[in-house]
């Protein structure tokens, strides 16, 4: 039919004329005296953000096989650099699959505890002393914190190694074994038994027992040893030292949850703005040649930037960066240029953020960042921005 | 009740559905399809005042310059007037779309090219008494925002990297205002037909600042000022046949007024990503004031395939009055707003007139018009900007009598490049759908 032709080629027709402008948009600056900016250029500053010490929380180095720090961290330092610094590691061991009737019808004869070291910090050159304190009560590794009080009173026994990575062999004092008879072959061992806690007394390094491959071994009778894994570890500081160096500022892991850091975004100083992009940035201090030989400084491997709102309780994870020696850490993502814009807008009960290790390190390791104003290279917020015409 | 005395034929519903489905289609679709392609590539005149007006009273007026205050036709209903809501027979759905594109000239400056594509509107008429009494609903635009202006620079976004990051702050339009329109015409006399329509007048004019960066380092964000308007006004509209032309010929005049209005109005400013939306300080309330409107149009048949038509409108826009400034108007200051109007004429030849048993290509109807207007506001005191252009279209007849598609152009131009403002060349193209068909029949006594 003639006319239905008709009508389906006018149709197509028009169909290809409209694709075919659609093809033609060309927006140029045609007009450009006519519209009105409610915002300005975009600008670049570079904002002095200032680190300090959290009055917070401690770090949270309780950990168990299942979650949390993998390590317990014993023993003092006196670093060049950070000052010194002592951790005391307190361990638990809970029977074995192999601790059966047979072990537990006859005394227990020998007990040793056989440790993986596998983590040291410090002057390898000097033996390490080590005092260990049987632990006098329950305590729970699960969200423990590094400031957390641990009584251990009773000395077990005194040890003196090296400071290298291997396997630890402690033997247990036959009169602690004697006491512990009844509580090693007891059904309700982990309720008798606390654990240890480690302390140096003597030395210039902190190590770290794994929780894998370390336990409590015990013997009835000869050719019949039972293993009491290493089930949760506890590593608590008595210093929360800051930078010995005024020029740096030293954030390490296993001292205080988190440092302190402020950028002042807020309105009143910046100017209410459309915030295109957010670079914080802090220098990291090259140490070498600050340590004598045979110090041994295991290097962080990332470092965490949070947000902390008001209550002082409401924390968001920002970013996670790799620490690497050449270079400064810089924090830079979508998250981060959003929490400084609603800051900045007055909208998101921001109060500052904080820089973290984050819990699955299980070190003492730090980074030295440089202090001071952006000039001298300090912690500095570079915020791309378009101030808004209000 | 009309109702409790009609029927509705079965074997009609059917094609009700199948209409309504098209309507449904058409109404949700249409603006969807459209906006998606683009929201704010019209002329930077359109962001002046309440934006830019446009008249969309029916497709065939469309294409005859865009008056038709004295037109008739048994075949479209006009909502230029609501007396013409009386000429019908038929239950008519009809809704297009307009496709333009934009040449923008401006003095030492590289022209742009812009397009975008709008609603034109939907309405449903029906007869109450078929060619005496009829209603009519239709959603038009009233006024349409619709610009952009990208201007490229670059921000050395990382000092300490020294690299130059390029940009573009992108100034856009969007929104506008639409009229939802109510109205009854009613023929009084063999000579005179009166109607009367209400008119919801809604809508939201937004403008954009937008800096957009090419790199995923940056997030883009834009400053957003809308404005959020509505109010109810009310038209009236009269036909009048002028008696005593000869057989086969026929002269109307027709005429309408429509009442100023006050309308509330709340204005607001955002930051803007594509995540969130950050109100900025409050929301302000106020009013604008819609100016009164009259219309005038005659209407001349030589011989029943000849229509003949001339109209002007006035709009009274120096008595505007707005609580909120506005690009062009002045709360405290001088403002460039001034009165408009609008003058057009048109012809329509139908070879198939009073033919219904015609061929297929005798009953295309084929449309001209020319038209000027005279804007009610102007980026500069110095000048008024004006348009001018012809208008043309074609109406297709479908296999379903009493149904066309109706193609229609509108090539233009529009302002001035003196006085630092733009020259605007627009081809529009108007793509619209007219379905008619009795809905409800009396059944035969017997």
């Amino acid at each position: 039919m003639p006319g239905k032709s008709l009508l389906r080629s006018s149709f197509l027709g028009l169909i290809a004329i409209i694709f075919l402008f659609a093809g033609c948009d060309d927006p140029s600056t045609v007009g450009m005296g006519l519209v009105e900016s409610q915002a300005g250029d975009p600008e670049v500053s570079t904002l002095s953000a200032t680190l300090s010490n959290s009055d917070g929380l401690a770090d949270m180095t309780g950990g168990t096989q299942q979650s949390g720090a993998f390590r317990a961290l014993f023993g003092q330092v006196d670093d060049p650099v950070a000052g010194p610094f002592s951790m005391t590691g307190v361990m638990d061991f809970v029977p074995g699959s192999d601790v059966d009737t047979a072990f537990k019808v006859t005394s227990v004869e020998f007990a040793e505890l056989l440790l993986n070291l596998d983590y040291v910090y410090g002057d390898t050159t000097l033996d390490l002393t080590l005092n260990v304190y049987e632990v006098d009560q329950a305590w729970d590794a699960g969200n423990a914190r590094a400031d957390t009080f641990i009584v251990a009173r009773s000395l077990v026994t005194t040890v003196t190694f090296t400071p290298e990575p291997g396997m630890i062999r402690i033997e247990l004092p036959t009169e602690w074994v004697n006491d512990h008879d009844a509580d090693l072959r007891s059904d309700s061992f982990a309720d008798e038994f606390h654990g240890f806690s480690f302390q140096v007394s003597d030395g210039n390094a902190i190590g770290g027992i794994h929780l894998s491959s370390s336990e409590l071994r015990a013997s009835s009778v000869p050719g019949d040893t039972v293993g009491f894994p290493l089930s949760k570890v506890l590593s608590t500081s008595s210093l929360q030292d800051g930078p010995q160096n005024s020029d740096l500022f030293v954030l390490r892991d296993g001292a205080a949850e988190a440092a302190s850091l402020n950028i002042p975004i807020d309105p009143d100083l910046f100017g209410q703005a459309a915030i295109h992009r957010s670079i914080l940035r802090l220098d990291v201090d090259d140490l070498t040649g600050l340590y004598p030989v045979g110090f041994n400084r295991p290097g962080l491997a990332e470092v965490g930037l949070r947000a902390v709102a008001e209550d002082n309780e409401t924390r968001l994870d920002v970013l996670e960066v790799a620490v690497t020696e050449d270079g400064p850490l810089s924090f830079e993502s979508d998250a981060l240029a959003n929490i400084l814009q609603s800051a900045n807008l007055g909208n998101s009960g921001l109060d500052r953020f904080e820089l973290y290790i984050p819990n699955e390190s299980s070190t003492v390791d730090f980074v030295a960042i440089r202090s001071g104003t952006p000039q001298n290279m300090g912690p500095r917020a570079i915020i791309t921005f378009t101030p808004l015409n209000r | 009740m009309i109702t409790s005395t009609l029927n509705v034929h079965f074997h009609k519903g059917m094609r009700i559905i199948t209409v309504g489905l098209l309507a449904l289609v058409t109404l949700v679709g249409l603006p969807k399809a459209t906006s998606a392609q683009s929201q704010n590539d019209g002329s930077i005149y359109s962001r002046f005042g309440l934006g830019e007006r446009i008249s969309f009273y029916s497709s065939k007026s469309q294409a005859m310059g865009g008056g038709g205050y004295a037109l008739s036709s048994s075949q479209y209903a006009n909502f230029a007037n609501p007396a013409s809501l009386s000429d019908q027979f038929l239950t008519r759905f009809a809704g297009g779309f307009t496709y333009q594109s934009i040449n923008a000239q401006a003095d030492g400056q590289p022209q742009g090219t812009l397009a975008s594509g709008t609603l034109s509107g939907v309405s449903l008429s029906f007869p109450l008494r078929a060619n005496r009494t009829g209603m009519g609903l239709s959603l038009t635009p009233y006024t349409s925002v619709s610009y952009r202006v990208d201007t490229e620079s670059s921000v050395v976004s990382d000092p300490e990297g020294g690299v130059s990051i390029p940009l573009i702050t992108s100034f856009k339009g969007n929104g506008g205002l639409y009229r939802f329109s109510t109205g009854i015409g009613h023929r009084l006399t063999d000579a005179l037909t009166v109607g009367a329509s209400s008119e919801l007048i809604f809508g939201i004019l937004e403008e954009n600042q937008q800096t957009l960066f090419n790199d995923l380092s940056f997030v883009d964000r834009s400053v957003s000022k809308a404005t959020r308007m509505h109010g109810l006004t009310a038209k009236a509209g009269f036909k009048f046949v002028v008696p005593g032309m000869p057989d086969g010929k026929g002269l109307v005049i027709g005429g309408t007024i429509r009442l100023p209005k006050m309308m509330t109005a709340t204005r607001s400013q955002a930051l803007v990503d594509k995540l969130d939306r950050d109100t900025l300080g409050t929301v302000i309330k106020g009013d604008i004031k819609l100016p009164l409107e009259l219309g005038f149009g005659v209407a001349f048949q030589p011989d029943p395939r000849w229509t003949l038509i001339a109209d002007v409108s006035f709009e009274g826009w120096s008595e505007f009055e707005s609580d909120f400034d506005l690009p062009g108007y002045s709360t405290t200051g001088p403002s460039n707003v001034s009165n408009g109007t609008r003058i057009s004429a048109g012809a329509e030849y139908w070879p198939a007139a009073r033919r219904p048993f015609a061929p297929w290509s005798s009953k295309i109807a084929y449309r001209i018009g020319f038209y000027t207007d005279q804007s009610y506001i102007s980026p500069n005191v110095d000048e008024n900007i004006g348009s001018i252009g012809i208008t043309g279209g074609l109406s297709l007849p479908s296999l379903v009598p009493g149904t066309t598609i109706d193609m229609n152009i509108d090539v233009g131009r529009r302002g001035t490049t003196s006085n630092g403002l733009v020259r605007d060349r627009y081809i529009r193209f108007g793509l619209n759908i007219n379905f008619g068909e009795r809905w409800f029949e009396r059944l035969p006594l017997g």
